[in-house]
């Protein structure tokens, strides 16, 4: 199978965004694989437990909102 | 618009409308596809823009453009391209 990638590790981000967007993805690609030194790598580039909580809603959120739109067959709107 | 039906404003009832309304994108002055998608179940559209607003909306240590990134690398990962 393709690996479907996600280009931000070429993007030239800076350490802080780097871990916060591998966090993101390891959720979603292997949510059953995360652990604790998943989050201490956020707190270790200085994202306390809110900043934490809010990476792991919208990671969260749009898990649920993809399948919705993946799932009902939505299609961006035309641009009006 | 989408493969299940959705209500068209000019079909729905009182509090379908009032919905629309409320969830309307102000920039664009429509209706989202991803809102509209729960016409058929009024609590499930109301209950998906509160979260969305919840989730989104920038504090200072995690910005609204982080938030974004992390909204395009998981839709990116989940190959949706709404």
């Amino acid at each position: 199978m393709d690996r479907i990638e996600a280009d931000f590790r070429t993007a030239g981000l800076e350490p802080r965004r780097l871990a916060m967007l591998s966090y993101v993805e390891k959720l979603t690609r292997t949510p059953g694989q995360m652990k604790l030194e998943d989050v201490d790598s956020l707190r270790s580039e200085g994202f306390n437990d809110t900043d934490i909580l809010h990476i792991a809603e919208v990671a969260g959120y749009y898990a649920y909102a993809n399948r919705i739109a993946s799932g009902l067959g939505i299609l961006l709107e035309e641009e009006g | 618009m989408s493969w299940i039906k959705t209500i068209p404003p000019s079909e729905a009832d009182a509090e379908l409308t009032a919905l629309y309304e409320k969830v309307v994108d102000p920039r664009s002055g429509q209706l989202d596809n991803i809102m509209t998608v729960h016409s058929l179940s009024p609590r499930g559209l109301s209950a998906h823009f509160d979260l969305y607003c919840t989730v989104m909306r920038g504090s200072r240590s995690l910005r609204k453009v982080d938030r974004e990134m992390i909204a395009l690398t998981v839709s990116q990962l989940n190959a949706c391209h709404y």
